[in-house]
């Protein structure tokens, strides 16, 4: 219920189709974390609480920097030094008595997402590199929390929605399924490496405030399984259509002890899996085993063949019972095919694309020979 | 064929446009731009075509709009 001074002090919103009291009640009893008070943090906390969100939490482990002041729109010359999350409580608090601002000056991490998560709808992610990106996705997905993202490079901006259950139970889409695979984190400079122009995450992170409220009071249609993409230098908005997908989301954790020891920065920070090239190294191959991630393994050496590899969990198709058994070879998933040596497996690969149209394999570099001599049974 | 490049990849070419050989499908597309660039190789982005994600395979028509999609991580 609104009181009067609240009905006079969201006035001008109420009068709007669509919102009405019933809108605000809406606003007023949804809950949404604020993960990074950088750029994109600070836009989507300051509306957020204009417009009256009942409960908003703010989290951010660092301090206010002069650097930060031409693009953190809510920190000013006299908070150089003081933690971001005080201040956003101090400002935010005193922008709007009726919205509850509960601050958090932790760095976010496997454990105590999960804890703070849990009290709130939605989560938007305001935070600037990519290990803290799968996380919080990770973590939505486990708790069922709806996950508002949102990223800036340059000049361009991308915003989308995710894990939005709509009316019929669709679950709509994840990080993962628009980006299964972290562009190699430490190969790439963060902001404070290439630099910002400050009206860009205003305009990012309002976008994202915009999808909240949006969500809460059902206005509009989110941008659930739509990619949002933003050029400011051409003024160009468009939207990228696409879809949920089953073998990235089942990478992600299942549950909380695995979400707890899952290494983030180790995800991104790995060599990039090169599914593009047809060969995969060792290397890769392990990280694609230790991390789970779904793929089929062939063994197209005879039965009789060594080194049995424990780690692989595989099928056998022997070079010369490819011809009958073609439908065991997955089409929707990356196939790695080995041998001994990896001369076979290419072979194999050759076979398939050029006569069969695959176009979902891959052969092991050096075979088991070479994994068995890195990698001892 | 134009591809069209956003974030990092426009950067790396110096353009946002790359015109490029007619090809018949994405499998095409990408041996003879990793042939002819092969830094894009290690490179991670999303295609589309005519504004859709595409995973798998696809045949490409000349009028087909293409995008390269890199994540951003900026915040």
């Amino acid at each position: 219920m609104l009181n009067k001074e609240e009905i006079a002090h969201y006035s001008k919103q109420l009068m709007l189709p669509g919102l009405g009291i019933e809108g605000q009640e809406k606003i007023k009893n949804a809950r949404v974390l604020v993960v990074g008070l950088g750029g994109l943090g600070c836009s989507a906390a300051l509306y957020l609480t204009a417009m009256g969100v009942g409960k908003i939490g703010v989290l951010d482990f660092d301090t206010v920097e002069v650097s930060n002041l031409q693009r953190q729109v809510l920190y000013s010359l006299t908070d150089i030094g003081l933690l971001k999350a005080e201040v956003a409580f101090a400002k935010l608090s005193s922008q709007n008595s009726f919205v509850k601002i509960s601050k958090y000056s932790v760095k976010l991490d496997n454990k105590n997402a999960l804890d703070i998560f849990t009290d709130y709808d939605i989560i938007i992610d305001g935070t600037d590199n990519y290990a803290a990106r799968y996380l919080i996705n990770d973590a939505c997905i486990l708790l069922n929390k709806i996950l508002i993202y949102g990223a800036i490079y340059k000049f361009e901006g991308q915003v989308s929605v995710f894990n939005l259950k709509t009316h019929s139970v669709l679950e709509g889409p994840t990080y993962r399924c628009l980006f299964p695979i972290p562009a190699a984190f430490d190969k790439l400079p963060n902001c404070s490496e290439i630099g910002v122009v400050g009206f860009l995450p205003g305009i990012i992170g309002t976008l994202q405030a915009t999808e909240a409220i949006k969500i809460i009071t059902g206005l509009g249609e989110p941008l659930s399984g739509k990619l949002l993409l933003f050029n400011a230098l051409s003024s160009n908005f468009q939207t990228i259509e696409f879809s949920r997908n089953k073998n990235w989301v089942d990478i992600a954790p299942k549950n909380n002890t695995e979400f707890i020891q899952m290494d983030y920065e180790y995800f991104c920070k790995a060599p990039d899996i090169k599914l593009s090239n047809e060969s995969i190294s060792i290397d890769e191959l392990k990280f694609i085993i230790d991390n789970k991630i779904d793929i089929q393994l062939i063994d197209v050496r005879e039965p009789f063949e060594y080194p049995q590899i424990h780690e692989f969990v595989d099928l056998h198709i022997p070079l010369s019972e490819i011809y009958n058994k073609l439908h065991l070879i997955s089409d929707n998933k990356k196939v790695i095919v080995y041998c001994n040596t990896g001369l076979r497996s290419k072979r194999a690969i050759t076979i398939l694309e050029k006569e069969f149209g695959f176009i979902n394999l891959h052969f092991l570099d050096g075979g088991a020979l070479e994994w068995i001599k890195n990698f001892p049974n | 064929m134009e591809v069209k490049l956003f974030g990092s990849l426009s950067e790396m070419f110096g353009k946002s446009i790359l015109k490029v050989n007619d090809c018949d499908d994405i499998k095409t597309l990408k041996e003879n731009l990793f042939m002819e660039y092969p830094e894009l190789k290690n490179c991670v982005f999303l295609i589309s075509v005519d504004k859709k994600v595409v995973l798998n395979n696809q045949k490409l028509e000349a009028e087909n709009e293409i995008a390269f999609l890199p994540p951003f991580a900026g915040g």
